[in-house]
């Protein structure tokens, strides 16, 4: 016979130290997935802003491979002969299709190439390849002087590395998605410089909801992203705003007259920018040559007036600081318009955010000229009004008027413009709405058929937000293994299970005062202290009924099992929370 | 505290006459059948049966503490016992038993009670008493100084 083994498998003293440090700071911590998330939000948000200047050094490298030149789109193409205006997006078009024709080949079922699908649709997984590949399109597109915007691409490709992060380390699908739609909004803020309205971009447009479980990462990323682009690219307000002051409260009535006026056209656009694409689709031509014919369009308008090229960021302050006369505004507003038309409409990959906003800002100039004819004596200033109804036109557009109000003030960095822009964005957003216009990006979602995969999404059950643990615990495994499964984990709670068959749940809370004990090690087992008949999750159980549950239970994180009591993973509150803030509103794509 | 509630009620076994581990538990737990905390004795040792085969609670010392959590009793009841030669318990001589069964709500009380016997019978002068105790009230009071 012999003597038992002393503390062999016990917890030694540093163990110990640890043991009582892991129950210090849970008592004093409340530290949960969501907060897991935040972190997971901050690495997101530097890889964001670090692939949009990655793009954005890579599109002027090529941009100046391709024409010449280096500097502004206007400038190089003002400098180039005219054969060479004409060509270079062309052979950019060519190019952007040919990439398109390979993303079309690695586009799978399982993982969409669209952040906005993955987020609104999909399960937040994101084809790194086909992504890849469609921002090698949108590279050719913008670098030939393409009349579209850059955001696309930027957004596309932050959320791909999010994405990738996400499915790395297995993520359950509402983190998936979360994270897919902060390192969108990581790529909006570091386009901009504009971290509230990148987080509202997402909120509004992609996520529909403004809930604290949604929003707080996506404005962390944001603001991570944006410091990070700051660090590189200073600091300065992209377009700075022209002074301005509101003289009189009778002023905000002319705005609000302008709202309704951007209210009214933001339908138009959209349809001129659909109207494009259908032409070119009626053309049935091969993608390269598609391209081709939407950069030959550009660059013959380019050989009148070179304005038209790129997104039209130099046009938006052209307009603001030194527009030239009223009808030199308009004659550009209509050639831009035709460029974004044929470049948007031949099925090149970007974004038409800058686009719209130099429409909505010639808009407001060439509405404001127009007042200033009809009432020389009241002072009105047309660059004012161009200031305002950028945002205006961008909240009819996009239908995010919050979103729109908050990048006019971050885009241009003036308190001054914010009650004008306040009044008109809202008044031009419910214009639109009443007229039952389609909008930029709900329309890009519908077109994938977002409304049949929504109802997927919407019934999906609580195991499809399951996490696998690794670390769960026999019902035999001894006090020490107990504590060190505690310290190498930051769940209050840990489950007990035999074989594949749940057993139990050991709270963190109740065993503490004993955990540094070094004669209950060999005395008790995983199995002594676990509690049997605390509330589990079964497979195929609906959000609603998960929540409820978890109102009940009183706790952070519930064990799934099947039918037939197989432990399946654990789902915690946190996930949940952010799956339904972050659920797609019914009727809605 | 929870054994100081215990001990004046606890029963005792001074010289236990079993050759087995399974006979000593059977018999300890015997002494607790017409205990009013415990509704299934039969169901009751076959837990603490149950629970030394997972891994038997041995302090050193010569002391085992059978127990077990389970439906079986609706309080917290023990029993103790002394056997005259030692009993082999998985390959440790043991001298002295004290057995205890708790419902399965007490967790806590279930951990406050085993680390405080332990706490108790770690003391070599404590568990020489008791193996040297003439009568079953010494060896209560011996078991009940805190």
């Amino acid at each position: 016979m012999r003597e038992p083994s002393g503390h062999a498998a016990g917890l030694d003293r540093p163990e110990r130290r640890l043991v009582k440090v892991r129950i210090w700071l849970s008592e004093r911590i409340r530290f949960s997935e969501f907060h897991v998330t935040l972190l997971w939000a901050v690495v997101i948000g530097l890889a964001g802003a670090l692939t949009s200047a990655a793009f954005k050094e890579a599109t002027e490298w090529l941009h100046g491979i391709f024409t010449g030149h280096h500097g502004g789109y206007i400038e190089t193409f003002r400098a180039m002969p005219q054969w060479r205006r004409v060509l270079v997006p062309v052979v950019g078009g060519l190019l952007a299709g040919a990439s398109l024709l390979l993303h079309r080949r690695l586009k799978s079922a399982k993982c969409s190439s669209d952040y906005m699908e993955a987020v609104v649709v999909g399960e937040g997984n994101l084809s790194a390849r086909a992504s890849f590949v469609k921002s090698l399109s949108a590279w050719f597109s913008s670098s030939s002087g393409a009349s579209i915007g850059r955001e696309g691409p930027l957004v596309q490709l932050s959320s791909v590395v999010s994405s990738l992060i996400g499915r790395l380390f297995r993520f359950p699908l509402a983190r998936k998605r979360l994270l897919v739609a902060s390192g969108a909004a990581a790529g909006v803020a570091s386009a901009y410089n504009a971290p509230v309205a990148g987080a509202f971009f997402v909120a509004e447009i992609v996520l529909g909801s403004m809930a604290v479980e949604s929003l707080a990462p996506l404005v962390v990323s944001s603001i991570i992203a944006t410091l990070a682009t700051r660090e590189i690219y200073g600091g300065e307000a992209i377009y700075s705003a022209p002074f301005f002051v509101l003289r009189s409260n009778a002023e905000v009535i002319p705005y609000v007259v302008l709202g309704i006026v951007s209210g009214l056209l933001a339908p138009v656009y959209i349809r001129l920018l659909k109207g494009g694409e259908s032409l070119f689709a009626f053309l049935k031509l091969p993608l390269p040559l598609r391209l081709a014919l939407g950069g030959l369009v550009v660059g013959l308008l380019a050989m009148v007036h070179p304005e038209v090229t790129g997104n039209g960021r130099a046009l938006v302050f052209a307009v603001l600081h030194d527009p030239g006369p009223w009808q030199a505004v308009a004659v550009v507003l209509v050639f831009k318009l035709l460029a974004t038309s044929a470049t948007f409409g031949s099925g090149a990959v970007g974004g038409v955010f800058t686009p719209t906003l130099f429409t909505g800002a010639a808009t407001g100039y060439l509405f404001g000229a127009a007042l200033a004819a009809l009432w020389p004596g009241a002072g009105f200033q047309p660059a004012s009004f161009g200031l305002v109804g950028m945002g205006a036109f961008l909240a009819a557009a996009t239908g995010a008027p919050v979103m729109a109000i908050i990048m006019l003030f971050e885009l241009t960095l003036s308190d001054q413009v914010i009650l004008p822009a306040m009044a008109t964005s809202v008044v031009a957003y419910l214009v639109t709405r009443a007229m039952g216009g389609r909008l930029l990006y709900s329309d890009a979602l519908e077109r994938k058929g977002a409304a049949a995969v929504s109802q997927h999404l919407a019934a999906l059950k609580i195991d499809d937000l399951m996490t696998a643990d690794a670390a769960v615990l026999d019902p035999g495994a001894s006090f020490g293994e107990v504590g060190r499964t505690f310290i190498q984990n930051r769940h209050g709670s840990l489950y007990v299970v035999d074989e594949d068959r749940y057993r139990g749940v050991i709270a963190l809370r109740d065993i503490k005062p004993y955990l540094g004990h070094p004669d209950l090690e060999q005395l008790m087992i995983a199995g002594d202290v676990m509690h049997e008949d605390r509330p589990r999750l079964v497979a195929g159980q609906g959000m609603n009924e998960a929540l409820d549950l978890f109102s009940l239970a009183e706790a952070e994180r519930l064990p799934v099992v099947d039918a037939m009591g197989r432990y399946l993973g654990s789902v915690t509150r946190a996930d949940v929370l952010m799956f339904l803030a972050g659920k797609p509103r019914p009727g809605e794509a | 505290m929870l054994i100081g509630a215990l001990c004046p009620s606890l029963p005792v076994a001074l010289d236990l006459d079993a050759g087995s581990e399974e006979a000593v538990i059977r018999q300890v737990a015997g002494m607790l059948a017409e205990h009013p905390g415990v509704k299934d004795p039969a169901r009751f040792v076959e837990a603490v049966l149950a629970r030394q085969k997972v891994q038997p609670p041995l302090l050193g010392g010569g002391v085992a503490l059978p127990h077990a959590r389970c439906g079986a009793v609706t309080q917290i009841v023990a029993a103790a016992a002394r056997v005259p030669e030692p009993v082999d318990f998985h390959g440790v001589p043991v001298q002295l038993v004290f057995l205890f069964g708790v419902p399965p709500h007490a967790v806590t009380e279930y951990l406050e009670m085993t680390a405080e016997l332990a706490r108790r019978l770690r003391d070599p002068r404590r568990r020489q008493a008791l193996l040297e105790a003439e009568d079953p009230e010494t060896f209560r009071c011996e078991l009940g100084l805190s």
